[in-house]
């Protein structure tokens, strides 16, 4: 199965778990000195959010080709009784989709700021790319879930995710080296370090060890776009 | 020189390069104030399109500006662009027509209304307002400049649009 990634990169993953489920992508921007992160998903999020989420529509707007969407959400703070209202915005351009949230741009700069972006819709998904003076902050990521395995996170292998690995060999496995590691003591997860990626895999019901066993078989490419 | 005086003496030395980093750190601040302080504001909705307010509207073949008009740029892919334009046409009151600017053919569903007017195809008028994003609204007054111009993709959003601008002569005179 392949992905489009935020970045335009093509994520292979080859695994005995089904790989029907879709992809979500996440990239953090660098604009105007403020980080925004936007995700990348399949078509009809917008509706998924409104149904699941309780995101309330408020303006729709046609642009680029594509159909943008708006809704706020209330959040209400227990403790305080303050509130903090989120806009997001969802640009579906027929076979992916974009999201924004934001507590401080008004409409008009998002639509700034989706005219500054250059958006590469396509058949396998939709890629964000900095352009007007944007930049990435970090690696951009792929999320994906893989049932009886767990969630997993992809990050491209570069210096900076290189950086964050132990000094020492992972287990060889068929995809590359295997490291376990926690996301809070006592919540383990497996890590898995191909040539061109970094894949957490967050267990999910099925525990650590049917993650570790899923991911001792797994095969996951980083293709960079050209 | 004994043990005290030369510790006393490089105290003395370590504080006078201390107060020349303070010094140098102070001015490093002060000149990043100015900076902030100097840096206008992006106005709202910079590069989100449409002409600025207060500018002559351009002139574009077959669309009538004289003694003010209401501009609607629509697209038929749009629900909202339907939506707001019967709002949009009654509060722009007699005297002041509507002009919907549909970027591709009129959708079959609008029906027409009174002081509506539809431009099909109308990418020479995007163009030339420099719009890119439907519904847009822009007011254009009586002299012919710009007294309105943003993103009106819900009702509420394109009549405070128009009430910025406030009523016509026309419209005035009726009440």
């Amino acid at each position: 199965m392949t992905h489009v990634a935020i970045d335009g990169g093509r994520v292979h993953v080859t695994s005995d778990a089904p790989l029907a489920a879709p992809a979500t992508s996440a990239g953090r921007y660098v604009v105007d000195g403020v980080i925004r992160e936007i995700t990348t998903q399949g078509t009809g999020f917008f509706d998924v959010l409104v149904a699941a989420e309780g995101l309330a529509p408020t303006e729709d707007y046609q642009v680029r080709g594509g159909a943008l969407r708006l809704g706020r959400t209330v959040h209400v703070d227990p403790a305080t009784g303050s509130e903090r209202v989120d806009t997001t915005a969802v640009w579906d351009a027929g076979d992916g989709s974009l999201a924004l949230t934001t507590s401080d741009l008004d409409t008009e700069q998002v639509l700034a700021l989706l005219d500054r972006l250059d958006l590469r819709p396509g058949p396998e998904g939709l890629a964000v790319l900095p352009a007007g003076g944007i930049g990435w902050h970090d690696a951009p990521q792929l999320v994906k879930e893989l049932p009886g395995i767990g969630l997993l996170e992809v990050l491209p292998l570069s210096a900076e995710v290189s950086g964050s690995l132990p000094s020492w060999p992972g287990t060889p496995v068929a995809g590359g080296e295997l490291y376990r590691d926690e996301v809070a003591p006592g919540v383990p997860f497996v890590v898995l370090v191909t040539e061109t990626a970094r894949v957490n895999v967050l267990p999910d019901d099925d525990g650590i060890e049917a993650a570790t066993a899923g991911a001792t078989e797994l095969l996951v490419e980083w293709e960079r776009a050209s | 020189m004994t043990l005290t005086a030369t510790l006393l003496l490089l105290t003395w030395m370590a504080l006078i390069v201390l107060g020349f980093a303070l010094a140098g750190l102070l001015s490093r601040v002060h000149r990043l104030e100015q900076q902030v302080a100097g840096a206008a504001p992006a106005p709202a909705g910079a590069g989100a399109g449409g002409p600025p307010v207060g500018v002559t509207a351009p002139s574009v073949p077959g669309l009538n500006l004289e003694g003010g008009a209401v501009l609607l740029f629509a697209d038929r892919e749009c629900g909202s662009c339907r939506r707001v334009l019967p709002a949009v046409a009654a509060a722009a009151g007699p005297g002041r027509p509507v002009h919907v600017l549909w970027s591709g053919p009129r959708p079959t569903t609008v029906d027409d209304a009174t002081g509506v007017v539809h431009h099909e195809e109308a990418g020479a008028a995007y163009a030339a307002f420099g719009v890119r994003a439907a519904p847009w609204l822009v007011a254009v007054d009586a002299a012919g400049t710009t007294a309105a111009s943003g993103a009106a993709g819900s009702e509420d959003r394109a009549l405070a649009l128009l009430d910025a601008v406030g009523p016509t002569d026309a419209g005035e005179a009726d009440r």
